[in-house]
């Protein structure tokens, strides 16, 4: 859309948003102008607040309203344990599987030279810090299984392996329920590299 | 794998097309600019999901109007199918594709080696840059294992990755950060290079008994794999990646100041020997077409050898350049086991045991079909 009235604004600003192209930038804008008022100052005011009160944990680095966030404030939570991961949204799918009960470590991103994203773009010098004063004794690393993530997770390895504390990186394999004949061949290879004993 | 019917809309020149061919074999006769290749190409791109004259699918979209459509029912070792693509020159327009009429993704619908062809711009896998012959060897030899994509395409985005930081960092490359990089190149790299040695191996018996029978036993056809490592004949697939590691610890201060990788699979490279000379520098065009030939029927062979199905076998212009006897052993070798589809502008009047339609394709429309 031309021009700069408000109506093209507010397109544009929509367009910016990651995965929303022109016409989907249109139709959001004609939408909240359909609705009642109410519902366009409702969004501006979460979309502020948001902004506003959201802020990185001074433990783990997670979005948080309040420091330290829920989870480092936890008494439950074993704090022995650090699950580290790329972003916000990792920590969501890790807790939704409520199968850990350590602490997490979010960094923002992977090591990738061609993005210049390097060691010093991360939270690893935050990582660093926590793990030599907090009693750690694992570190997960729960990084995309893909060439950045190994590659983040092979440095942060070779980073924490002199400190003695355990380095453990997530298991590839086949997701749960599904059956052997719909896995994608470099899935199944790579559950038989990882096979384990029965019995 | 059978073609059973071919379905084009606005596919380059053929306007309209529904032909079902005959399942062995089928000579595809015509004056020039007529369509010949386009029905390859069309066969092709329904079988492999690209194609083989260019990158731009919008390419085979003809003059006619805004969008293609090609659909092909193809019969396997015991399942039938339909799969279908329709193009769109739209900008932004994509290209979709369907298996029995609902949409997938490229990857699911397209298994390895349903066909397999051969073009004149092949001959480039002999007498051009060694890109080429890497490049049939990730297309054509990296089908039969399954990892080998996935190591290939991990390799090439490491090697980029690595790349930049050379590039960025120049000599003030730390270890520290390299180190990475390294470790994953290592490991993919090794993957790609064995992986090939591995294939080449397997093929090569195939090759030997495909270019006997075409040069009627008086060649004999041998091939080297070239690395930029320094392999050696007995080098283990397990000393692959030890080898590769001190290769590059001896040679990074070259790679520091060139700012590249300069080792690993990305340069390596095939050499073919005929009665012991180097084809590449020393053969005729003819030896070379033969031997572009035989490499493309051998891989028809040892797909066959291990999944017990024929891929499609698609030869533009395959005789051109053949003498009679070559001829006689492409025949023998092609007769009454693949599907085959043959272009030539010329009559041709060999046998082929009698099974197959020679067809006329004039102003994109195929015309008769007589035994």
């Amino acid at each position: 859309m031309n021009g700069a009235g408000p109506i093209a604004r507010l397109v544009d600003q929509f367009a910016r948003l990651p995965g929303i192209g022109p016409k989907t930038a249109q139709r959001l804008a004609f939408h909240i102008l359909n609705e009642p008022p109410e519902t366009a100052r409702s969004l501006a005011r979460a979309l502020v607040e948001a902004r506003e009160k959201v802020r990185r944990c001074s433990g783990c680095c997670d979005l948080t309203d309040g420091d330290p966030c829920a989870i480092c404030r936890d008494p439950r939570r074993n704090r022995e344990v650090i699950c580290v991961v790329e972003q916000p949204r990792d920590v969501m799918a890790v807790e939704k599987s409520r199968g850990f009960r350590g602490l997490y470590h979010v960094l923002h991103g992977a090591i990738s030279p061609m993005s210049g994203v390097g060691p010093g773009e991360l939270t690893i010098r935050e990582l660093m810090e926590r793990l030599a004063k907090d009693g750690v004794r694992e570190v997960i690393l729960a990084t995309n299984p893909n060439v950045e993530g190994d590659a983040t997770a092979l440095y942060l390895a070779r980073l924490i392996k002199p400190s003695g504390i355990r380095v453990t990186r997530l298991a590839h394999g086949l997701p749960v329920g599904a059956s052997l004949e719909y896995a994608d061949e470099m899935t199944l290879s790579k559950a038989l590299e990882g096979r384990q004993d029965l019995g | 794998m059978i073609v059973r019917r071919l379905m084009l809309r606005n596919f380059r020149n053929l306007a309209d097309l529904c032909w079902s061919p005959h399942p062995f074999l089928n000579i595809l006769s015509g004056n020039n600019a007529q369509g010949k290749t386009n029905l390859l190409e069309a066969i092709f791109f329904c079988t492999t999901g690209r194609s083989f004259r260019t990158r731009r699918d919008k390419e085979m979209i003809g003059w006619a109007g805004q969008e293609c459509f090609a659909g092909a029912e193809l019969e396997g070792l015991n399942s039938s199918f339909e799969i279908s693509a329709r193009l769109n020159a739209n900008a932004g327009g994509r290209t979709t594709f369907l298996l029995n009429g609902r949409r997938q993704p490229r990857q699911k619908i397209f298994r390895p080696a349903m066909s397999v062809s051969f073009t004149p711009a092949d001959l480039e896998m002999v007498n051009g840059s060694p890109s080429e012959r890497r490049r049939w060897i990730d297309l054509d030899l990296g089908t039969f294992d399954a990892r080998y994509q996935h190591s290939l395409e991990s390799f090439e985005r490491v090697m980029t990755q690595r790349n930049n930081l050379l590039k960025n960092a120049g000599r003030q490359t730390t270890r520290e950060l390299l180190e990475p990089w390294n470790e994953q190149m290592f490991l993919y790299g090794s993957r790609v290079i064995e992986a090939r040695i591995r294939l080449l191996k397997l093929l090569l018996p195939h090759l030997r008994k495909v270019f006997s029978v075409l040069t009627s036993g008086k060649e004999e056809i041998s091939l080297k794999y070239l690395s930029s490592l320094p392999l050696e004949k007995g080098t283990k697939p397990e000393d692959l990646r030890r080898l590769y590691e001190e290769t590059v610890r001896k040679g990074f201060v070259r790679e520091a100041e060139r700012q590249q990788t300069l080792f690993g699979p990305h340069r390596d490279d095939l050499a073919f020997f005929i009665n012991g000379e180097d084809a590449r520098k020393y053969g005729s065009r003819g030896q070379q077409r033969t031997l572009v030939i035989a490499l493309k029927i051998s891989v028809v062979k040892m797909f066959f050898g291990e999944y017990g199905d024929y891929p499609v076998v698609l030869l533009d212009d395959v005789f051109l350049e053949l003498d009679r006897h070559r001829q006689k052993g492409l025949e023998e070798l092609l007769e009454g086991e693949a599907q085959v589809f043959i272009t030539s502008n010329r009559r041709l009047d060999g046998s082929f045991g009698g099974r197959g339609k020679t067809y006329t394709v004039a102003g994109g429309k195929v015309i008769g079909g007589e035994e």
